[in-house]
């Protein structure tokens, strides 16, 4: 059993979160907000401009000009789309590396990660529920993998038999088997990097959300992991292990049909985004370049 | 793939991978071809092939109705849906020289959630409405491999019409 303390070590251990994105993403969140404001936090980090100018011009958002300059970038992606974009640029290279014992393919967290963002903003829409950090909270969500990975490789055999002979669902399992769960390492290494309160309370709580109590933006993220693991997009070990949250449909008064209709836009979507950020063993050097 | 010429040497014939994405379907003539489509969860891969005229299909469906789609903009896809996806794949089969008595189906994914019964047990819905139009159709199912807590992985050759699923629980499975 291990507990916050033992891995405190390796979650100082990983590179700080770039703070010119967290200082970037504090300044979007505020109404007035300009352009050149932000030109003047992002004009330092060279490396980060040349990825957002990139990750604009891919063809997820298929603009019909080639952006060449921030102001440009958010005059056509818009302030929102800059903030996902600001994030998936500095969340990016955490995942790349080596591969995650929750993965059975190589880059699959990563692309669970962008499929959920893609869920949240999705849900976000069709709920009109406008919040900005939708889509940077669900792509952070299970930041905490990328930690427990090593100890859940030498457990997963008794994890996984757990659940599948006691029917617990995956995140249980991990707690009676390790003492922890990936949900609160997540929540530990974005409070180490300093994300706000509502980043590390989604990471901490996206398996046990009680819609009595939580915000929209948490329950939202819940509900777009379990819809992202059913599109395929899961990692290996957990994709399914999880019970469906009807509590938080019922509290959105979502039917089963508004679950299908949130999954048939964000499926193609969901596709584009893949295409566009997400990374294979074969291009791995060619996206990772700062990212 | 493997296969032997006259003379008993061993040779190595050139195959290539074409992607089914979500929402998409591919028919293929070409021997060379490998129909593919990654991570089917509670979608369904949809495999057709008649051996006489040597066509593949395959199709990777998300949803159970298209009811749910006000299909009145251009962007409506009909691959999104079984009920809407199945004929638009047979047709395509059918005009590359498939015929309905000769093709054989294979049925891949749908898997599930914990809960069987609540708003995401959208495997078993897909399946069920995948069940009703082939009844309609006078169809039956000729190989499956659905349902379950995994996610699937499926390969069909054009060449051989053999399919091959690996799931993430572990191990490839020839159909």
């Amino acid at each position: 059993m291990i507990n916050l303390q033992d891995i405190e070590g390796e979650i100082r251990a990983l590179p700080p979160f770039k703070e010119t994105v967290l200082r970037a993403q504090n300044l979007l969140r505020q109404p007035n907000s300009s352009a050149n404001e932000l030109a003047g936090i992002l004009k330092y980090d060279a490396g980060i401009t040349t990825n957002i100018l990139k990750l604009c011009n891919s063809a997820y958002y298929g603009l019909p000009v080639e952006i060449t300059n921030l102001q440009q970038a958010i005059a056509y992606v818009g302030q929102t789309e800059l903030r996902n974009v600001l994030m998936i640029s500095g969340s990016m290279g955490y995942f790349v590396g080596q591969q995650s014992a929750y993965e059975g393919n190589y880059g699959e967290l990563w692309r669970h990660s962008l499929a959920t963002a893609v869920c949240a903003k999705t849900l976000g829409w069709y709920l009109e529920i406008r919040d900005d950090a939708l889509f940077s909270a669900a792509l952070m969500h299970d930041i905490g993998k990328l930690i427990l990975s090593n100890y859940v490789a030498e457990e997963y055999k008794t994890i996984l038999s757990m659940v599948h002979d006691t029917k617990v669902p995956f995140h249980i399992a991990e707690r009676k088997t390790l003492g922890l769960t990936h949900s609160e390492v997540g929540a530990a290494v974005l409070k180490h990097w300093s994300f706000p309160k509502t980043f590390v309370n989604v990471a901490a709580r996206h398996h046990e959300a009680d819609p009595g109590k939580d915000s929209d933006l948490l329950l939202i993220v819940s509900l777009a992991d379990i819809m992202a693991g059913q599109m395929g997009t899961g990692t290996l070990y957990d994709a399914m292990d999880y019970a469906g949250y009807d509590d938080l449909c019922e509290h959105f008064h979502m039917t089963y049909k508004d679950v299908e209709r949130v999954m048939a836009k964000a499926g193609t979507e969901i596709q584009k985004v893949i295409y566009s950020y997400a990374f294979t063993k074969k291009n791995v050097r060619g996206n990772s370049n700062g990212l | 793939m493997a296969s032997f010429n006259f003379t008993g040497v061993r040779t190595e014939q050139k195959t290539q991978n074409v992607v089914v994405d979500i929402a998409e379907m591919k028919i293929s003539k070409d021997p060379g071809d490998v129909l593919v489509t990654y991570a089917l969860g509670s979608c369904l891969g949809i495999a057709l092939y008649d051996s006489v005229a040597r066509v593949a299909g395959l199709a990777h469906i998300m949803l159970p109705e298209s009811s749910i789609d006000s299909k009145m903009g251009k962007d409506f896809n009909p691959l999104k849906y079984v009920d809407t996806g199945i004929p638009a794949l047979y047709k395509k089969m059918y005009r590359l020289g498939a015929e309905k008595h000769r093709m054989k189906n294979a049925i891949i994914g749908g898997a599930q959630i914990m809960d069987d019964n609540g708003f995401f047990n959208i495997g078993k819905r897909n399946y069920t409405a995948l069940r009703k139009i082939f009844w309609r159709n006078n169809v039956l199912i000729d190989k499956e491999h659905v349902g379950g807590r995994i996610n699937r992985t499926v390969r069909l050759e054009v060449r051989t019409g053999n399919i091959y699923v690996k799931l993430s629980s572990g191990g490839t499975i020839q159909l």
